[in-house]
């Protein structure tokens, strides 16, 4: 045990000496005579892993002197030693964790070697759970930046794809055999593409922090019209969308995006090929409680058997489209962390209708 | 309104589709293309203050190495006022996260946050708003 380095503080000299001398061989041991030189010590020696210190000093009591340095030197383990059993103080440091152990003067050699073993125990796992904790944050860390160039470096080439097909769509002298096979690789991209924001979309969500702000729903639906126009016209479907917001409105906009957006991209996908009246509606109205949302469309509809294994991840209820079964998991998990509801209303070729109600953080 | 192109983008290929979208939208507007930001701002900084029924259309990226996107605006918001106005500012990436978003939305001479892909429609939507400006 000779690597414990202990700070011993009293300002009674012979107390200081006679502990040395019985621990000299067991332990590192530092001495101070006051707190201005206990806090020299500690600047100086970042592995002292143990505090001894009495309570009865001058200008400062040990209580309020291990109070102290718990904020500026918070790994080493705290005992208090004392020998008037001052039973007020010494109940409020141990409830507030300020102090691991209490040693009642005169102590007794077996009683000190016995608290500074058990201390030393406690100050090997927390500094270890410290050290292991910083490490998972920077692992973290390094993970959201690893995912935030993954999902940039791959979908800046897919949507430059996107680009150049359309380049080649308007050429003249393309002929159209060709523009057909480019049209269906454009495809494939914006199946890649969405794969690709959705496992985002899976990650951000395990990390989002819930920062709440206004939210313009009018923004919201204005951005998403945008982001649809080039499948609405595609697909030929008509988009209508109805605002009507009477309250402002507080929440997550990431999380927000999120669940409108999947609902969205899904109404979109899953249309009947063969119909002329396609349509996907998105309504919207918010009060002072709440905001209820209602995306509705006249696709091919869920089959009554399968809208209970919808939200579960990777769970597929049709091979009609390209999917990543990751939509409907991460509007719960978005939803969730928000305290909303979701209302599912689906008849198989009939359409689907996604309701959902979230509450104002006002 | 006479308008020209700045385009900012160290991905070579999405210059090269701006570029040529814009021609084939009309292949009389002048199209300058930059891979590195700090090129464009030195270019930029040079340039004389635009005539009022001229205007500059920058379409700038954000993720770029060595000065990214929020960094040329940064910079950008340095430059001489009358200097700044000669220049709309359209931002233009494949970042989907919001956070990006809310971080250009608060830069007051950018236009508009754009996703890509870059598209006839989102170029036309540019050129005539801006000749709606006019």
């Amino acid at each position: 045990m000779e690597d414990v380095k202990i700070l011993y503080i009293d300002d009674e000299i012979n107390n200081l000496s006679s502990f040395k001398s019985t621990f000299r061989f067991d332990y590192k041991i530092l001495l101070a005579t006051s707190h201005a030189e206990a806090l020299t010590y500690l600047a100086q020696n970042p592995d002292i892993s143990i505090v001894l210190c009495d309570q009865r000093m001058p200008n400062t009591s040990g209580v309020d002197f291990l109070e102290d340095i718990r904020l500026r030197f918070p790994r080493p383990v705290r005992m208090l030693v004392s020998g008037y059993p001052d039973i007020e103080p010494l109940i409020n440091a141990v409830n507030h964790g300020n102090i691991y152990k209490y040693i009642k003067k005169p102590w007794s050699v077996d009683e000190v070697r016995t608290a500074i073993n058990d201390g030393y125990k406690y100050y090997l796992t927390s500094s270890l759970l410290n050290h292991k904790n910083e490490e998972l944050h920077s692992a973290y860390k390094q993970l959201d930046e690893f995912a935030y160039n993954v999902t940039h470096g791959l979908r800046d080439p897919i949507l430059s794809v996107l680009s150049l097909v359309e380049i080649a769509q308007h050429l003249d002298n393309v002929p159209e055999s060709v523009k057909e096979i480019l049209q269906m690789v454009g495809l494939a991209m914006v199946q890649l593409d969405n794969y690709v924001e959705n496992t985002h979309d899976y990650h951000q969500l395990k990390n989002e922090t819930t920062n709440i702000t206004d939210i313009s729903f009018e923004e919201l639906a204005d951005d998403l019209a945008r982001s649809y126009h080039a499948e609405k016209e595609r697909k030929s479907v008509s988009f209508e969308y109805n605002i009507d917001q009477k309250a402002p409105f507080r929440s997550n906009k990431t999380l927000l995006n999120v669940i409108v957006n999947n609902l969205l991209s899904n109404a979109f996908k899953y249309q009947k090929r063969d119909i002329t009246d396609k349509f996907v509606n998105l309504d919207i109205s918010v009060t002072d409680d709440s905001a209820t949302i209602a995306v509705k469309d006249n696709g091919i509809g869920i089959k009554q058997d399968y809208i209970k294994n919808i939200f579960e991840p990777l769970y597929r209820a049709t091979s009609v489209e390209y999917g990543s079964g990751l939509g409907l998991y991460n509007v719960k998990d978005a939803l969730f962390k928000l305290g909303g509801e979701i209302y599912v209303d689906s008849k198989v070729d009939v359409g689907s209708t996604f309701k959902i109600v979230i509450p104002n953080k006002k | 309104m006479l308008l020209d192109f700045i385009i900012v983008d160290n991905n070579s290929l999405n210059c090269f589709i701006a570029e040529r979208m814009l021609q084939n939208i009309d292949s009389t507007i002048a199209v300058h293309t930059f891979l590195h930001a700090q090129e464009a701002y030195d270019y930029i900084k040079k340039q004389p203050v635009n005539a009022n029924d001229h205007k500059t259309v920058l379409l700038l990226d954000i993720h770029m190495p060595l000065m990214d996107g929020f960094a040329f605006l940064q910079e950008f918001e340095k430059l001489p006022t009358d200097l700044q106005n000669s220049f709309a500012i359209y931002i233009i990436t494949s970042s989907t996260d919001i956070n990006d978003k809310m971080k250009s939305n608060k830069v007051s001479f950018v236009k508009r946050f754009i996703s890509k892909p870059i598209t006839f429609n989102m170029l036309n939507e540019i050129i005539s708003s801006m000749m709606v400006e006019a």
